[in-house]
């Protein structure tokens, strides 16, 4: 009698404490001991702090950075290229994105031309856009805005190619005109695969921005990274390495939940 | 004759389609004639790859007849289009609510929201998901969402509802349901309804004339008067004899053409 008893109040506890509330505490928790262990170790001088500065002296230097004011002139530098190569690329990527989606011709003519220079690494084409663009920041955006608007462009394509035929039938059925047509089927059909595209530039965005700015800039985060290594003051470089990283989640969790406010109907 | 001639609401005659292929031609309907009356039920039934749903996308202007004519009659009843269509599964747009999915014939003909939601409102309450107005079709099950699509076509009042097997992917307790619904529907608005089906029992319950259809090419080679009335009891209907004894006859009309289909087949 006892024993039943007991396994069913137990299985009722391992209820209570969902799996996702777990999941929650385990993401807190393991970075927190990953850094308590990093921190231990420094102080008893397993890694060199010459290289691998302690968790406390990188938070320190990340307040030094903001007190000066110099990190937020690198974040809002990059920030600025970021977003504006961001909507420089994706709103014709977008658009041509979706011209080759509902056209064969569009697709036959501009195809090869997409298929050849998509697999270019961007940034081996920075030389040629700081040629074309000047040193300034126009080649900084130029470089984003190339990353960016082929994926844009892609899953624009994909998106609208893969809309089910029946989708058009019913439109035409009931009559709708072709501005209809767009508004109520073929924007939200591929809103979906729009921010697939997104998603994966922001990754790509950040590569290349880092790297430019490594090479060809006067302030940023990626400027900040490349000249706290030349001087050997690592402790400000890893605050520009977490602070990339942090740029990077805030990103996708602003587009994340963009995605679903414009695509309620995907959640679940 | 010509008293039949003057209701009919659609008239086909001599339709012919042929599909161009790389290799060869394809003819998916041969010399079709047919005439449907103002507020009858007619169902079409036929093996699969007789050319029944290519029928009715042409009646729906989705394809158009390589030759023969097909001619709709508006009698200025409804204030819709001629025409609407229920399609098979999946039609119904996931991006949009289920409200505005009922609603979206009305949308297109530039109805304004308040009174095109009033109306959805009515036609979803009379196939019973008004609680559903503001899901998703992703959050409806099969049933639920054919009866959404009944209502899409419903809601835009056309004078003729053209359906193509549009229950077939629903479970036998759902489909009775829904085809009582149906009725139901269509005994209140008294449209003209084509509705396709690959089986026999639909086609007699549903139908006040089955026409039946053989393949390769596609073609006419029967048409039926049921002779149940009206308003039918779905379930007591099956019961009766002639029930059985037509749904017989067309079951070996059917047999033969897919027999002969498969001798075709192997050349």
């Amino acid at each position: 009698m006892h024993g039943p008893l007991t396994s069913i109040e137990g299985k009722k506890k391992r209820k209570r404490f969902s799996a996702a509330a777990r999941d929650r505490v385990l993401t807190v928790v393991s970075p927190v001991v990953v850094l308590s262990i990093w921190q231990c170790a420094s102080q008893m001088g397993l890694m060199d702090a010459r290289f691998v500065p302690s968790p406390v002296s990188i938070a320190t230097a990340a307040v030094r950075l903001t007190q000066s004011g110099e990190l937020w002139t690198h974040i809002s530098i990059s920030l600025w290229r970021l977003s504006l190569g961001f909507i420089v690329g994706a709103v014709p990527g977008f658009l041509i994105g979706l011209l080759m989606g509902l056209s064969r011709w569009a697709r036959a003519i501009l195809d090869p031309l997409v298929s050849a220079t998509y697999p270019i690494p961007k940034i081996a084409i920075l030389p040629l856009i700081m040629l074309l663009f000047g040193v300034g920041e126009a080649s900084k955006v130029a470089i984003i805005a190339i990353a960016v608007v082929y994926l844009v462009l892609l899953n624009t394509m994909t998106g609208v190619m893969t809309i089910d035929r029946i989708y058009f039938d019913v439109a035409k059925n009931y009559g709708a005109s072709w501005r209809k047509t767009f508004t109520r089927l073929i924007f939200p059909a591929s809103l979906p695969l729009i921010f697939a595209g997104l998603r994966l530039s922001i990754g790509v965005a950040l590569i290349v921005i880092v790297s430019a700015e490594f090479l060809a800039a006067k302030a940023g985060i990626g400027y900040l990274i490349w000249t706290s290594w030349e001087t050997l003051v690592i402790e400000n470089m890893f605050v520009g390495l977490i602070v990339i990283t942090v740029l990077g989640v805030v990103a996708t969790a602003i587009l994340r939940e963009l995605e679903q406010a414009l695509v309620p109907w995907r959640r679940e | 004759m010509a008293v039949a001639a003057m209701s009919a609401k659609i008239a086909i005659e001599g339709l012919s389609k042929i599909f161009e292929g790389r290799e060869r031609d394809f003819q998916a309907l041969d010399n079709i004639s047919l005439t449907v009356a103002d507020g009858e039920f007619v169902s079409i039934v036929g093996p699969s790859g007789c050319g029944k749903t290519t029928l009715l996308r042409i009646m729906a202007g989705l394809e158009t007849p390589s030759h023969g004519r097909m001619a709709m009659r508006r009698s200025g009843k409804s204030s819709g289009p001629i025409s609407a269509m229920v399609f098979q599964e999946h039609s119904l747009y996931p991006w949009l609510r289920v409200i505005d999915n009922v609603a979206f014939g009305l949308e297109m003909r530039g109805v304004p929201k308040a009174e095109r939601h009033e109306r959805a409102n009515v036609l979803l309450q009379m196939v019973g998901l008004s609680k559903f107005s503001r899901h998703y079709p992703g959050q409806l099950s099969g049933g639920m969402k054919q009866r959404v699509s009944i209502a899409r076509a419903f809601a835009n009042d056309p004078e003729i509802l053209l359906m193509d097997e549009p229950l077939a992917a629903l479970d036998a307790q759902n489909k009775v349901l829904v085809q009582d619904e149906l009725l139901r529907l269509w005994e209140m608005t008294k449209k003209t309804v084509v509705y396709i089906t690959h089986s026999i029992d639909e086609a007699l319950l549903l139908g006040d004339r089955v026409v039946i259809m053989g393949s390769l090419p596609g073609r006419i080679t029967e048409v039926l008067d049921v002779p149940f009335g009206r308003p039918r009891d779905l379930i007591d209907i099956r019961a009766e004899k002639a029930f059985s004894e037509i749904s017989v006859h067309i079951w070996h009309s059917l047999e033969a053409e897919v027999l002969r289909a498969r001798t075709l087949d192997l050349h």
